[in-house]
């Protein structure tokens, strides 16, 4: 194999797009910093950019995702994930930027790109008048070789629906088939756009389940996601992605780490009242204030003395409130100054 | 090859389970042949043998209306194109199971039509076998590329029938389907001879019942050719599949 260095820095060897390319293991040193070799990453993104008119949708968004992590976009609604997602499929043409899916491209490499990737996205595409199992067959078609639709029906729990016509589905189950059909080529690398959104508790736990038993088999995942708990139970590492950018990427206890070494005390001011930051910073131990809109988070170093005080004031009515470790949420609270689900 | 197969099935049983489209492209052209020959049946020239192969050529207008356009629309709007779009189908193949598709409706609604003209009315077929499957073939290809046609032009699903149903009611009143175009004005004769129905239900009437010819046959399978050829240049420029 010839090899030769593209202006843009990349290595790229020739002949690669014929075949499967095998990963080299990714030191971790490599992670996060230093050259990013499009070729050591299962998925890869460099300096992407999108615009809608006057709005940045993606705006210089770079990373990487390593063979068999569980990587995470982590974001609000309209923060670029699912335009950069759809980027990474070749559904959308970026204005300027580099995409490596398995060291390929679009669109030179579109068709070999998706023989080999699998996807969810949020509009699910699917015939109402047709039922689960010819909904997975017809997808399975399209593919040279498929897993069996029973066994993909058994992973996603939807066996007893499997003679159900689509239109008759509930929002979940919906869900539920289009990771289906995501995964019937046994994608190497699948795309999860916000897979849990209008799941119930317990159809969650079981895709986080399944989408372990994923990670577990080798399988490479991207998912978009706004639940902070599910970025925190199933990535490897996330990337906090707020107005196009990406604000912050490690693993989330790397990140909660960084941004917190106290103790989250969360509370509720009452209706009206002015929250005074200033006043409740001087309480003792009190690291830093967080307020969005009526409720109000304290970090603090010393939770004993924060609360005492705290209790002594007459000033805040204490409903709602809780002591806990922070969390991703905070996170992302400090580094954007908002919180996710507004 | 498989994956055009695929295609071809499931647009099979999306119109298949969808009994007004069924409705709309054989009960009703059916029905209506039936009822208007049976209405004016009394004068000579409207008799079944004028009607039947004219609602067959109304019945793949409304092919190329309710089951391409529409369903087309809808199935943009749903994301559908999309969601294809991100496996290793190509448009090619997912173009070619969609027409053949349509295109056996077609002969569907012509061989529901025949079988009918003839256990009801004893209606043969006078012409060439030959030439009444091209004639079908030709017939159900114009309509279904105007269907991409008008696809193209409905940015969406309120927007096809707006569009959509002022070209077919046109077309039935003034293409010599319900009235023989000598009955009408001398300005919409002209009109007449512009619109695609009006040689398709020409081919169709030529070759199954033998009912005085409006064109030589050769105009009219070049007619149609000259429009498949038009409607596919235009839906290639307007149609979009997201």
């Amino acid at each position: 194999m010839a090899e030769h260095v593209t202006p843009g820095g990349l290595t790229h060897i020739e002949g690669m797009n014929r075949q499967f390319i095998e990963f080299p293991p990714v030191r971790n040193a490599e992670r996060g910093g230093g050259v990013l070799d499009a070729l050591n990453w299962a998925v890869w993104a460099k300096d992407l950019r999108k615009r809608y008119g006057d709005v940045r949708a993606v705006d210089g968004i770079s990373f990487g995702v390593s063979p068999g992590e569980v990587f995470g976009m982590l974001g609000p609604n309209g923060a670029g994930k699912t335009t950069t997602i759809e980027i990474l499929l070749g559904l959308r043409t970026a204005d300027s930027g580099d995409v490596r899916i398995l060291g390929m491209t679009h669109p030179e490499d579109h068709r070999r790109i998706a023989s080999v990737i699998g996807a969810q996205l949020q509009t699910t595409g699917m015939y109402p008048t047709h039922t689960v199992r010819e909904m997975i067959q017809l997808f399975s078609d399209f593919y040279a070789e498929a897993a069996p639709v029973d066994e993909l029906m058994d992973m996603v729990g939807l066996r007893d629906k499997a003679g159900a016509l689509v239109k008759n589905l509930s929002g979940g189950q919906r869900q539920r088939l289009a990771i289906a059909i995501a995964l019937v080529n046994r994608p190497a690398v699948v795309f999860l756009d916000e897979p849990t959104t209008g799941l119930d508790p317990q159809a969650r736990r079981a895709l986080w389940d399944m989408i372990l038993s994923l990670k577990a088999s080798g399988t490479t995942v991207l998912l978009t996601t706004h639940y902070m708990e599910e970025a925190e139970q199933l990535c490897d590492r996330v990337a906090i992605v707020d107005r196009g950018k990406i604000a912050e990427m490690d693993s989330p206890a790397a990140l909660i780490n960084k941004y917190f070494k106290h103790i989250a005390i969360e509370f509720e001011s009452p209706p009206g009242a002015e929250v005074d930051a200033a006043s409740l910073r001087s309480l003792p131990g009190v690291a830093n204030v967080a307020a969005d809109g009526r409720k109000v988070t304290l970090y603090s170093s010393d939770v004993p003395a924060t609360m005492a005080s705290l209790l002594g004031t007459a000033s805040h009515s204490l409903k709602h409130m809780v002591v806990r470790q922070a969390t991703l949420e905070d996170v992302f609270l400090k580094i954007t100054g908002r919180s996710m689900r507004q | 090859m498989k994956a055009v197969w695929a295609i071809y099935r499931a647009n099979f049983r999306e119109y298949a389970r969808n009994p007004a489209v069924l409705a709309f492209t054989v009960i009703m052209p059916l029905l209506l042949a039936v009822f208007l020959s049976l209405i004016m049946g009394n004068q000579e020239l409207f008799t079944i043998d004028y009607y039947l192969p004219n609602m067959l050529g109304i019945s793949l207008m409304w092919l190329g209306v309710f089951a391409t356009a529409q369903p087309l629309v809808e199935q943009r709007e749903q994301k559908i194109f999309r969601r294809m779009a991100v496996t290793p189908l190509s448009r090619q193949s997912m173009l070619w199971g969609q027409v053949l598709f349509r295109v056996s409706v077609g002969l569907f609604q012509a061989a529901v039509f025949l079988i009918a003209g003839r256990i009801g009315f004893g209606v043969r077929v006078q012409g060439s076998w030959f030439l009444l499957l091209g004639a079908t073939v030709m017939g159900a290809l114009v309509f279904v590329t105007m269907g991409y046609v008008l696809a193209g032009l409905a940015r969406s699903q309120e927007a096809a029938p707006v569009i959509a149903q002022p070209v077919q009611m046109g077309m039935m009143f003034l293409s010599s389907t319900l009235l023989p175009a000598a009955m009408l004005p001398a300005g919409a004769r002209v009109v007449v001879r512009a619109i695609p129905l009006t040689y398709v239900a020409d081919a169709l009437r030529q070759t199954i019942s033998a009912v005085p010819p409006m064109f030589p046959l050769w105009v009219d399978f070049a007619a149609m050719a000259g429009w498949i050829l038009l409607f596919f240049v235009i839906s290639v420029k307007l149609f979009k599949w997201e």
